[in-house]
């Protein structure tokens, strides 16, 4: 699956994007993205799956992508 | 989205749609602001977005405004990239029989953008510093 970074996140991660596999829900997918990438841990996000906001019980499949977006400030 | 400026009387002269049942047109123009901050002001601000789930959900706005409201056409566009200050940054069009529905239309579609389309932006300031700035 692919996962995005945008806004301040990108500046966190140092990335705009990353391939990984074997996680079959967010709460694993956010666990190892903290991990990776300690700085996520103070940041407020939510999670997009193909363009749409999801909600913490979907199950995730490899050809997702998945974003993870900050607080929208665009107007 | 886009990265060329946004011009509201030509995107109104391009319009083929029949609108001769359309009495209120309204047009909102967001523009980038000279903010003081501290010692020092805005310049431009940079806007970046998630394209495509922006442009899902500018669409899904537009029909919302129209099955809502019952206005005849919306139009919005965003800027990407860096706008200058005075330049427009976010513009709503919006056609209707009548001024009322055209203004609550209108409304409802600034504040849904402003809350739901992924765009984020940094603000680059007239002494170099750049900072990520969220909506009030």
């Amino acid at each position: 699956m692919k996962i995005l970074f945008f806004g301040r996140l990108k500046d966190i991660t140092g990335v705009e994007e990353i391939e990984i596999n074997g996680h079959e829900n967010l709460e694993s997918l956010k666990k190892f993205l903290i991990e990776k990438f300690p700085g996520l841990r103070r940041e407020v996000f939510t999670i997009a799956i193909n363009f749409e906001i999801a909600g913490d019980d979907i199950k995730l499949k490899q050809d997702d992508e998945i974003a993870l977006l900050p607080p929208i400030a665009g107007g | 989205m886009t990265n060329e400026k946004i011009d509201g009387n030509s995107i109104l002269n391009s319009l083929n749609d029949d609108l001769s049942d359309c009495g209120s047109f309204i047009i909102f123009e967001g523009k980038v602001r000279a903010d003081k901050v501290e010692d020092s002001f805005v310049e431009k601000i940079i806007y970046e977005a998630y394209t495509e789930m922006a442009e899902r959900e500018m669409s899904k706005i537009e029909k919302e405004a129209i099955e809502k409201f019952g206005v005849k056409k919306v139009i919005i566009k965003h800027r990407v990239g860096e706008v200058k200050v005075k330049e427009t940054a976010f513009l709503v069009v919006v056609l209707s029989a009548h001024r009322q529905e055209g203004f609550s239309a209108i409304q409802y579609i600034i504040d849904e953008v402003k809350s739901r389309v992924p765009i984020w932006k940094k603000e680059v300031l007239s002494n170099e510093k750049i900072r990520w700035r969220e909506n009030d």
